[in-house]
């Protein structure tokens, strides 16, 4: 029993002040992949400040980053890639893919060179539909994914 | 002349050329075919080993931009296809070297236009026509590993494939690069991308650098090449409408254009008046949310974030009135073959001349932020100069080319749609560098927003989807190079119909900004990193459309 | 003797503990001001959902950044990688005891102050370096190169430009420095240095932008170029430190300017009417030091949202063939009007 004691209020801390704070700071990578990344830039930009207004702050290196917004097609070729950016994110670290070819390949389903879904390669806790998706979607995501965090839902 | 004669009661009716008499007269029995496809094109059908006499002996007669290479798999043969265009006579050249399937081999064209590097990768990677004499065959899209070339018809593509782990290492493709030298001065191999904020997309530089001077760059594409040129080969010609607008997705209308021209011209239709003038409207207004693009992403690239946020604001503008019409923000598919989707909503044209008032009072900000800012003139004056004689050859086109000082717009030499009923000033700027080809993006905006304004006030009445386009589309077998002016420079369609299936049995499309990112390493060397970047960003990639 | 030793000691911590505390504070305030400001140059909203205006958006990052993975890169130089952000940390602290924000209010009072100022702020390149050679990567590697070459040149002007107030003062000390420009033509207008000495201060202004790394002089993490610079490897609570290094010194940068050249703590009418209030002249002191620097970082910010990024190349040219004869010419015109 004591030797639990300090886990339990570790988990506590971590439930109740750290996931308190995080879905506030989810910085995301700034890494865009095809035609949803220009959405993606869009909901950053000055009509619907989605990121900077969620305390979302574009980071070039995945060092630095907690969120991938898969944001495009993923191809064969950009599959290791993508892969690798992921690892390099420090833990606790969050996917959202955006994008019907994020989510399965979208219009290029059948093609040789492209991959099912970003979900082959990396966990996503978010799908945001659309091909491309709104701004307002992505918004939804955002939000979504925050409870997600509030709630403790985003096992590691 | 009796060559001429059998030609033309070989079939169609022929029009007399002299160009297309003399090379009969000049290559005689060598040349299979020589007819004139319409106004401004020209064929020529020759066997593979002919290609450099008759390219040289068209190159001397005025042909000085090889517009595109590509090749056809007709499973009995190969052919490797030309498109040669003149800026001088204004005419289009096609040429079909017939190769035999088993051993498609072909003389390089590279010694001739250095436009044809990057050309003939692409042409080896996709479909093993072997390029003799190219100093650089290798794959250019697909990893070295990749077995077969995928525009083969003999090449089958599966509906669905599961992302195997063994099939990572193939993927990965590992450039073997020199180590970081030794030799006289000591260089350092940085590798920028295929994840980099300024790489707009998944471009991968991998650039030698002494110190800070770039001393080489070798440009890595194909981080998004979904194959869109085989999917199309499993779409009617109506489902492969919306892939279009994806592979240039910052100005898709115009993707939208440059395909339906080539189908309706493959089949014959005539669109209505109105639609043509919509037509226009919409793909000048994409124009200019191209541009506005263009300087948002280069302001970030220069770091000054305020501009992009700017960019974007009158970039909502535009997006707006497509809204409006198509119900989507970015990626419309609103053109039809024949036609529209539908017609405009009521008091959209009163939103569009609101736009044309608003939007100039908006750019006087940006004159302010860039043309007084000395650091931004700075940064920019002088850096990446490319040669107009240069550009032509590396086939640079649009507003790369005209910052050279070339004035070559396909609107005005080679007009489609009903573009030749517009008044507007080819943009120019003599300097070549980079902030030329800021500049004519910039005043191009203006020259968008005149021609929006001509084709509102002309605007008819009427239907706006032709009423011949069957709902099965089956084009009659022929072959079609459409070209339009896209915001980037010479977008191109080249169809090929077997008459048979709804289906092209052959698509390639010529991007613009594929040939335009092949001249960046030609003018970026010996120059620092801060230059390369936004020399790279001048250059106004897509990487959906350079890798397609 | 030991009660005199221990009074010291004890009047130290508390010093320190003071600038650590107000510099914090500063700095928390900053991140969420500047993240406000430049997104109403962006004509948007900034952060707003974290608390009131966003305002506990710092706290957020604060505790985000503290619980995230710490990584190490496998081939990096552990012991450097590791020191780097520490040093960093401390020697942005450092110059920070040297200036007072009100009368007496200052951690140490060295007599050598400003030259103390200029030694130890430019120690901080040494934990850039640091951090670039340690990452082994190469964008770092570029970035610290970068910070050397041009901290290097921007630090002979910094130093030149201060020496005629130096030599109009006839002391080092900050508080001394401060003390001089206590006094008024007419009661109204201050006889600030800025007014003694405008070459001076822009020549000390530019370079002091260009010792902080901010736009247009931010090359060291330029993100189009090098992705982030030296701090490219880091994550976690060691870029942290680093983020907060960085506004230390955009802190100290201004607190400096209005030490030198803004009269420090004094203001025209309202400070000789606080003199005889006991403590609550200290507040209006630290109040209006406080104001002033206030007005220094938030045109600092404004020209972040103004100005675009500057060239390698020309940083260092501007820095040698602008500033330097520009801080000479000062010193010169300096000597002979003092002399005269």
């Amino acid at each position: 029993m004591e030797v639990k004691l300090p886990n339990v209020i570790l988990t506590k801390l971590d439930r109740l002040v750290f996931d308190r704070a995080r879905p506030y700071t989810m910085w995301p990578l700034t890494f865009g992949l095809a035609c949803c990344a220009i959405e993606m830039m869009a909901t950053g930009c000055s009509r619907y400040d989605a990121f900077e207004r969620f305390g979302m702050l574009f980071r070039a290196t995945p060092r630095q980053a907690d969120l991938m917004i898969v944001a495009g097609t993923i191809t064969k070729k950009m599959a290791p890639n993508v892969r690798r950016l992921y690892e390099q994110m420090p833990e606790p670290k969050y996917v959202i893919a955006m994008g019907e070819c994020a989510i399965c390949g979208g219009p290029f389903y059948d093609s040789y060179s492209v991959v099912n879904g970003a979900d082959q390669i990396i966990p996503v806790d978010v799908y945001v539909p659309g091909c491309p998706p709104r701004p307002e979607t992505l918004i939804d995501a955002i939000v979504k994914l925050q409870k997600k965090i509030r709630e403790g839902k985003i096992k590691r | 002349m009796a060559e001429e004669k059998s030609q033309s009661e070989a079939g169609e009716e022929q029009v007399r050329h002299e160009l297309i008499d003399t090379l009969t007269s000049k290559f005689g029995d060598r040349l299979l075919e020589a007819r004139v496809q319409r106004e401004r094109r020209l064929q020529v059908r020759i066997r593979g080993e002919d290609l450099l006499p008759v390219v040289e002996f068209l190159k001397g007669s005025g042909f000085d931009h090889l517009s595109c290479i590509s090749g056809v798999d007709y499973e009995d043969r190969m052919e490797a296809v030309y498109h040669l265009w003149s800026y001088s006579r204004g005419e289009l050249v096609q040429i079909n070297a017939e190769l035999p399937r088993d051993k498609p081999e072909i003389d390089s064209l590279v010694p001739l236009y250095r436009a044809a590097d990057w050309h003939e990768r692409e042409a080896y990677d996709m479909l093993g026509i072997v390029f003799r004499g190219h100093p650089n065959l290798k794959r250019m899209l697909l990893p070295e590993g990749f077995e077969g070339h995928p525009l083969r018809k003999d090449f089958k593509t599966k509906p669905m494939s599961w992302y195997l782990e063994g099939e990572a290492e193939m993927w990965e493709t590992p450039v073997e690069i020199e180590q970081d030298g030794e030799g006289e001065i000591e260089t350092m191999v940085l590798n920028i991308g295929p994840q980099h904020p300024s790489t707009h997309g998944v471009a991968r530089l991998v650039t030698t650098l002494s110190g800070e001077t770039v001393v080489k760059i070798e440009p890595i594409i194909g981080y998004l090449h979904r194959g869109v040129e085989k999917i199309a080969e499993n779409r009617t010609y109506q489902q492969f409408l919306p892939l279009t607008d994806r592979t240039d997705y910052i100005s898709s209308i115009t993707n939208n254009l440059a395909y339906v021209l080539a189908v309706e011209e493959l089949m014959g239709v005539r669109v209505p008046e109105r639609a043509e003038y919509l037509r226009v409207i919409l793909s000048e207004l994409q124009r200019i949310a191209n541009h506005l693009m263009f300087i948002a992403a280069f302001g970030a690239d220069l770091g000054a974030w305020t501009v992009m946020m700017y960019g974007f604001r009158e970039r909502e503008m535009v997006l707006d009135l497509m809204e409006q019409v198509s119900g989507q923000r970015l990626l419309y598919n609103f053109l039809r073959i024949g036609g529209l989707k539908e017609d405009v909503p009521e008091g959209w044209t009163e939103a569009v001349r609101n736009f044309l008032r608003v939007l100039p009072e908006r750019l006087s900000d940006y004159e302010t932020y860039f043309f007084n800012n000395e650091i931004f003139i700075k940064r920019c004056e002088g850096v990446g100069v490319l040669e107009p004689e240069l550009a032509i050859e590396l086939g640079v086109t649009g507003p790369m080319l005209r910052a050279s000082g070339v004035a070559r717009d396909v609107r005005r030499d080679d007009p489609y749609s009903i573009y030749d009923r517009f008044d507007f000033e080819v943009v120019t700027e003599e300097a070549g560098d980079t902030l030329a080809r800021f500049k004519v993006r910039f005043r191009e905006i203006f020259e968008s927003l005149r021609i929006i304004e001509q084709a509102l006030d002309d605007l008819p009445e009427g239907e706006v989807r032709s009423p011949d386009v069957p709902k099965v589309i089956r084009p009659p077998k022929g072959e079609v190079y459409s070209r339009i002016e896209a915001p980037k420079g010479e977008l191109a369609y080249y169809i090929v119909s077997d008459g048979k299936s709804t289906s092209p049995y052959r698509l390639k499309i010529r991007s613009p900004a594929f040939c335009n990112l092949s001249a960046f390493p030609h003018y970026a060397t010996g120059e620092i990193i801060p230059d390369m970047i936004v020399n790279f960003a001048s250059v106004d990639i897509v990487m959906g459309e350079i890798d397609r | 003797m030991v009660e005199d030793l221990l009074m010291k000691v004890l009047r130290g911590l508390v010093g320190v503990v003071a600038v650590i505390l107000f510099l914090s504070l500063n700095v928390l305030f900053l991140t969420w001001m500047e993240r406000k400001v430049i997104a109403r140059i962006h004509v948007r909203y900034g952060p707003n959902r974290a608390g009131p205006y966003g305002l506990l958006q710092p706290i957020a990052d604060m505790l985000k950044l503290l619980t995230k993975e710490d990584i190490v890169p496998e081939k990096a130089d552990k012991l450097v990688y590791n020191l780097a952000p520490v040093v960093a940390f401390l020697f942005a602290l450092l110059p920070a005891a040297a200036i007072g924000i009100g009368s007496g209010l200052i951690a140490a009072d060295v007599g050598v102050g400003v030259l103390y100022i200029t030694a130890v702020a430019s120690l901080s390149t040494l934990a850039v370096l640091m951090a670039a050679w340690g990452s082994n990567n190469k964008y770092s590697l570029l970035g610290g190169m970068r910070t050397a070459a041009q901290s290097l040149s921007y630090e002979i002007p910094l130093v030149l430009s201060m020496i005629g107030i130096v030599a109009i003062v006839g002391s080092l000390s900050t508080q001394d420095i401060v003390a001089a420009q206590s006094q008024t033509w007419f009661g109204i207008i201050p006889k600030w240095f800025i007014f003694y000495q405008p070459l001076a201060f822009i020549v000390f202004f530019a370079a002091v932008v260009a010792e902080m790394g901010r736009i247009p002089f931010d090359l060291p993490e330029s993100e189009s170029e090098l992705v982030a610079g030296f701090h490219t490897e880091y994550s976690g609570m060691k870029f942290a430190m680093f983020m907060f290094a960085e506004y230390i010194h955009f802190v100290v940068g201004s607190a400096l300017v209005v030490t030198l050249f803004l009269g420090g703590w004094h203001l025209p009418v309202i400070s000789p009417m606080v003199e005889n209030l006991g403590m609550l002249k200290y507040l209006v002191q630290v109040a209006i030091f406080v104001a002033k620097m206030y007005v220094i970082i938030f045109v600092l910010m404004w020209v972040r949202g103004t100005l675009t990024r500057t060239k390698v190349d020309h940083v260092l040219s501007f820095g040698w063939k602008g500033l330097l004869p520009l801080a000479l010419a000062n010193v010169v015109i300096t000597g002979v009007v003092l002399s005269i």
